[in-house]
């Protein structure tokens, strides 16, 4: 009747294999109590509107330890999830919205090597998954397995009732790997001072146009990338919104606190783990560094932003730029810097288009300032792969709450 | 297309002239309209926007761009898009293949055992022929698109936007050799007018409700998985909702080498896939067309299962057939397909407790409830999905 049964035979040959062969797998599946493990020491809470979400999440230790299940090794990351609802009426919660691509416990379950291991672990992992309701008043918390994350493990956590839904974006760092990237402190980048408050729209696309153009070496000799993209949104939103749209922030962990921080600090092990180079404006390395990792793993694109000293209509401003690595494929065995897509306004109207399907976008525009390059006339970035741009940025207006693609507005500052 | 022509023979030429040795091959090629897959050529409009599409085979894409893509998991699709509105329109590219290949990309994939002037000559061509995102008004513009290879039918969208509105289409290419399983049966002639019953809301619940619990390995049983998913929407914007909600077609001769379930007397209508990251597993929706409709809409019955890879390429069915089904509905939420939604709860509850007592030996456990979803063919946002209250939603009371 289904392709269950149909393998029947085989699972019965297979675990009469595992019991002759592997009597040692014999010690029953056993999950460790959650309540005790020292991994929810680093478990993050966030509270909104009477739902309360903790998350937390096991390293590779702490998962063979629990599990019995070398799940790292098979690419599975278990991420503990408890939702306290306050208010008085159900809420359920979307795993889709942690990893579009979770592993069910039974699936997991079937790592286990004997039957009758796997029976025990099917119990038990279902039983502590994460449930999908949580009743009023009540307190649940469970695993969802999802797929594995080296470093700041970045997530988002949807949930709904009858009438809202809330939207919470953890950044849970992981032991192993260096710095929390989070622990940023965008507001005292600035002195209050050094921030001009925009809210006329001409003045601020004059601001916009008068950055510089490009991003610069540490020495602030040579210039780089075109600095073409601008989001507007405060460092929650932009978080969310990028990591709905499938970014993360693994690269950043050492590329971004570096300007807070002595440079002795980053000459270290941390700059091992790092293969995004830093790259410079108002005179201090990103604070931001994304990438998102495309169908094969070594298809990356990069993305790094800086706050800006401005902001419109009260809303925090980030400049920053955005590469397409096209050359990895070939030279990673030899080369360690990326080509970049020569094609820079593609790689931009492709951001454009990732963020808008995902829903995060409201509205955006254009402005210019990075100066046209001709496709015949290429300009150089600091690892000396050409580019050809129409000279424009891209303006985005980020924000958690959803917009559908036909309620996201243009507005007509510059035409590309 | 013809503004494209005269340069393209000139590089054509140029490159076949001038571009022999120094350190490499020419890169060489034929003009677009070489071939014949432009007449297969597929037309759609909307209001001011009117599409053109044609997916060149594997043999057509290695004529035009000298190289073989497909190898290389790479399918051109051509578009060409007229604009006869009085505003700026704008394609998005990644309505087409969200993870489309960049032009100079796909170039610089393949510089191997090329001259430098051949590789300039190649970037030319690839960039040349991509299709520009931006048609102003009264102006039509063409060009290939890069996506991931569909070996079978190529079903994608393609969206364009102009003056603050939306223009969404869907198509459904055939690259020659491909038959969707569906394809096998007449959907429209299924029923004879006459038998399909048009219900109102209340009527359709109550339909639903009574519909069979389970699929059946023969005709007339229920022996099979549950009935946990029904589906209500327009045919071609049904169709329209999977593809965008990335389900993938499968083929006659694939769907042929599974196990036929039954319901209505008869096979499955269609199984549509999610192949989950990695090759692990995949999701598999069945579907079968209901002898009753709602206004406009067909319903369809349907059932989700998740199949993960257990030993080599064994895969093994997931018992926990809820999780299948929630998973297939958030898929359309985060799909921007789901428009409205609503729970029915069953009879036949399979209590997890059943699946481990190895004396009862059930294959799988439910919650038995079974969800309905609306779908749309225009985005929907995802906190903006109405639900009916038929039956409360299923709530695990136990942990």
């Amino acid at each position: 009747m289904n392709a269950g049964l149909h393998i029947r035979p085989a699972v019965h040959l297979v675990a009469a294999l595992c019991v002759v062969l592997l009597s040692g797998c014999a010690s029953s599946f056993d999950l460790k109590p959650v309540e005790s493990a020292p991994f929810l020491e680093r478990a993050v809470t966030q509270v909104e509107d009477d739902v309360r979400v903790t998350a937390a999440v096991p390293d590779k230790k702490e998962t063979r330890e629990l599990f019995g299940i070398s799940l790292y090794k098979k690419g599975v990351q278990p991420v503990w999830i408890e939702i306290e609802n306050m208010t008085d009426q159900p809420v359920g919660f979307l795993p889709f919205s942690v990893d579009a691509d979770y592993h069910t416990p039974l699936e997991i379950a079937s790592l286990t090597r004997s039957d009758e291991k796997r029976q025990e672990a099917e119990q038990q992992l279902f039983r502590n998954s994460v449930n999908l309701w949580v009743a009023p008043g009540e307190t649940r918390s469970g695993f969802i397995f999802t797929n594995a994350d080296e470093g700041t493990k970045a997530f988002n956590v949807d949930l709904f009732n009858e009438e809202r839904n809330w939207a919470f974006t953890f950044f849970i760092s992981v032991p192993g790997l260096a710095v929390d990237h989070y622990d940023v402190d965008f507001q005292a980048i600035y002195s209050e001072d050094e921030v001009t408050h925009y809210t006329d729209a001409a003045a601020f696309i004059a601001a916009l146009e008068a950055l510089p153009c490009c991003v610069v070496d540490s020495k602030d000799e040579n210039t780089g990338d075109p600095l073409n993209i601008v989001i507007i949104g405060e460092p929650q939103d932009l978080y969310y919104a990028v990591i709905r749209a499938g970014w993360d922030e693994t690269e950043a962990v050492t590329a971004a606190s570096g300007w807070k921080t002595a440079a002795s600090f980053f000459t270290g092990g941390a700059y091992r783990y790092s293969p995004v180079s830093s790259l410079y404006l108002f005179g201090r390395k990103q604070d931001v560094a994304l990438q998102r990792i495309r169908e094969n793993i070594h298809e990356r694109n990069h993305f790094r932003l800086w706050r800006a000293p401005m902001t419109f209509m009260g809303e925090t401003v980030w400049v920053g730029q955005i590469s397409r690595d096209i050359g990895v494929r070939f030279t990673r065995k030899t080369i360690t810097t990326h080509k970049i897509d020569p094609d820079v306004d593609e790689t931009r109207e492709f951001l454009v288009e990732n963020l808008a399907y995902n829903q995060v976008m409201q509205k955006f525009a254009y402005v210019g300032g990075v100066g046209e390059a001709p496709i015949d006339a290429p300009r150089q970035n600091l690892t000396g792969d050409p580019y050809f741009t129409d000279g424009l940025r891209v303006v985005l207006w980020v924000a958690p709450e959803l917009t559908s693609l036909d309620d996201i507005e243009y507005l007509d500052w510059a035409t590309p | 297309m013809t503004r494209l022509r005269p340069l393209l023979i000139i590089l054509a030429l140029a490159i076949a002239t001038g571009l022999t040795g120094c350190g490499g091959s020419a890169y060489l090629y034929e003009p677009v309209d070489s071939g014949t897959f432009l007449a297969r050529a597929e037309r759609a409009s909307d209001g001011p926007i009117h599409i053109a599409t044609a997916v060149p085979g594997r043999e057509e894409t290695e004529r035009i761009f000298g190289i073989d893509l497909y190898d290389q998991g790479i399918q051109p699709v051509w578009l060409q898009v007229e604009n006869t509105g009085d505003t700026l329109a704008r394609y998005a590219l990644v309505s087409t293949d969200a993870e489309y290949f960049s032009p100079l990309e796909v170039a610089y994939m393949n510089r191997r055992g090329y001259s430098a002037e051949a590789r300039d000559a190649m970037n030319e061509r690839f960039h040349n022929l991509a299709m520009p995102r931006y048609v102003e008004p009264g102006e039509t513009q063409s060009g290939f698109v890069f996506t991931h290879a569909d070996w079978g039918a190529k079903g994608f969208n393609v969206d364009v936007f102009s003056g603050g509105e939306s223009f969404n289409f869907t198509f459904l290419l055939r690259v020659p050799g491909f038959e969707p399983d569906y394809a096998r049966i007449d959907l429209d002639a299924l029923y004879a007018d006459d038998e399909i019953l048009d219900y109102e809301t209340d009527a359709l619940q109550e339909a639903i409700r009574n519909l069979p619990c389970c699929s059946g390995d023969r005709p007339g049983e229920e022996s099979g998985e549950p009935i946990n998913l029904v589906l209500v929407g327009v045919g071609q914007e049904l169709l329209r909702a999977l593809l965008r909600s990335g389900w993938r077609e499968t083929s006659v001769e694939e769907a042929a080498g599974l196990e036929p379930q039954y319901l209505y007397g008869r096979q499955q209508d269609a199984i549509f896939r999610y192949d989950t990251i990695g090759g692990d597993g995949f999701y598999e929706l069945r579907f079968w067309k209901a002898p009753f409709r709602s206004g406009d809409d067909n319903v369809y019955a349907g059932q989700a299962r998740h199949f993960y890879r257990w030993i080599g390429s064994v895969t093994r069915f997931d018992a926990d057939v809820d999780n299948a089904r929630n998973f297939a509905a958030q898929k359309f939420l985060y799909g921007q397909t789901l428009k409205e939604n609503a729970w029915i709860a069953g009879k036949e509850v399979v209590p997890a407790t059943s699946f481990w007592d190895t004396l009862i030996n059930t294959p799988y456990f439910t919650d038995g409830y079974r969800i309905v979803l609306w779908l749309s063919a225009e985005p929907v946002s995802t906190f903006d999905v109405g639900s009916r209250t038929w039956d409360p939603p299923p709530r695990w009371l136990q942990q």
